[in-house]
């Protein structure tokens, strides 16, 4: 896949109108879901060789599940019970250390 | 007012790790004097068992060995009674070592920081009301006093966990990036 610098993206019409309500109820603007998904794809490419494919499904769920999109229970059929365990523990781990951080 | 925290030899490496990769060693180490670091005497040697290894965990181990930190023991019996709380008399790869960390941690009520991530996983979950973080999150906190979001993540995927983590697996190297991309990100967005 080739993104060109500068290049516009352009998304069909329809799915934005299906999708747009959506994601205005869990508060996600739509190009920070674009965003997320480039970076993803990115992080992969550059740090993930071994398994791509499985970098980008597990990176993909685990940002919608910290964007509210996505709860604990749909995580489980695709990572299974123990990584489901692991990578929620992490997300809050990170945030719990973000209030300690603060306090 | 400096906050104190217990370390274990992994969070330790990393720190060190950082420190060493850092380009800006002065802020690093001014980030890092805001807290005080503990650690049973037991890790202190594990770091002495590194620093004689002719690698870059030999020469992270002996750079964490010049900067101060507290090193304490803890009572044998502490221990033994963690282990029983936690059902690990030697499995699971967590070792007597990983729990005088959290014993010392808990008994003084400070927060624990590691990056043996079993070990976290498994702390966390028989200890959820106490503090256990990841040592990575800590280095990004000092990291944040001097570098913006897009170069944390690029000194820590570009040259921290490459140097820190040889052969590191995909598992650890994706729950470092949800760690790292939540600690970046301010509520309710991604990063």
């Amino acid at each position: 896949m080739v993104i060109k610098m500068g290049e516009i993206i352009s998304v069909d019409g329809d799915v934005i109108s299906e999708l747009a309500p959506y994601l205005e109820e869990k508060k996600v603007s739509q190009s920070l879901l674009v965003s997320t998904i480039l970076k993803d794809i990115l992080f992969a490419e550059k740090y993930a060789k071994a398994n791509q494919t499985y970098a980008i499904v597990e990176q993909f769920l685990v940002d919608l599940y910290r964007m509210g999109i996505l709860e604990y229970k749909d995580l489980l059929p695709v990572l299974g019970f123990e990584r489901t365990l692991d990578v929620t523990n992490t997300i809050r781990t990170a945030k719990r250390f973000k209030t300690w951080l603060s306090r | 007012m400096v906050k104190q925290i217990v370390c274990d030899t992994s969070a330790i490496i990393t720190l060190f790790s950082a420190y060493r990769l850092s380009t800006n060693k002065e802020k690093y180490l001014e980030g890092l004097k805001k807290y005080k670091l503990i650690a049973p005497d037991s890790v202190h040697n594990e770091l002495e068992d590194f620093t004689r290894r002719d690698n870059d965990l030999g020469l992270f181990a002996r750079e964490s060995l010049s900067y101060k930190i507290t090193f304490q023991s803890v009572e044998l019996e502490d221990i033994e009674r963690y282990k029983k709380i936690l059902g690990v008399a030697g499995h699971r790869g967590i070792t007597d070592c990983d729990i005088a960390c959290l014993s010392l941690a808990i008994e003084r009520d400070i927060p624990l920081f590691t990056d043996d991530f079993k070990a976290q996983f498994h702390f966390s979950a028989f200890f959820d009301d106490h503090d256990i973080f990841f040592g990575i999150l800590f280095v990004c906190s000092i990291l944040a006093e001097f570098m913006s979001k897009s170069e944390i993540f690029g000194f820590i995927f570009d040259k921290l966990v490459p140097n820190r983590w040889k052969n590191i697996s995909l598992r650890n190297l994706l729950t470092i990036k949800h760690a790292v991309s939540e600690y970046l990100t301010h509520d309710g967005g991604g990063a």
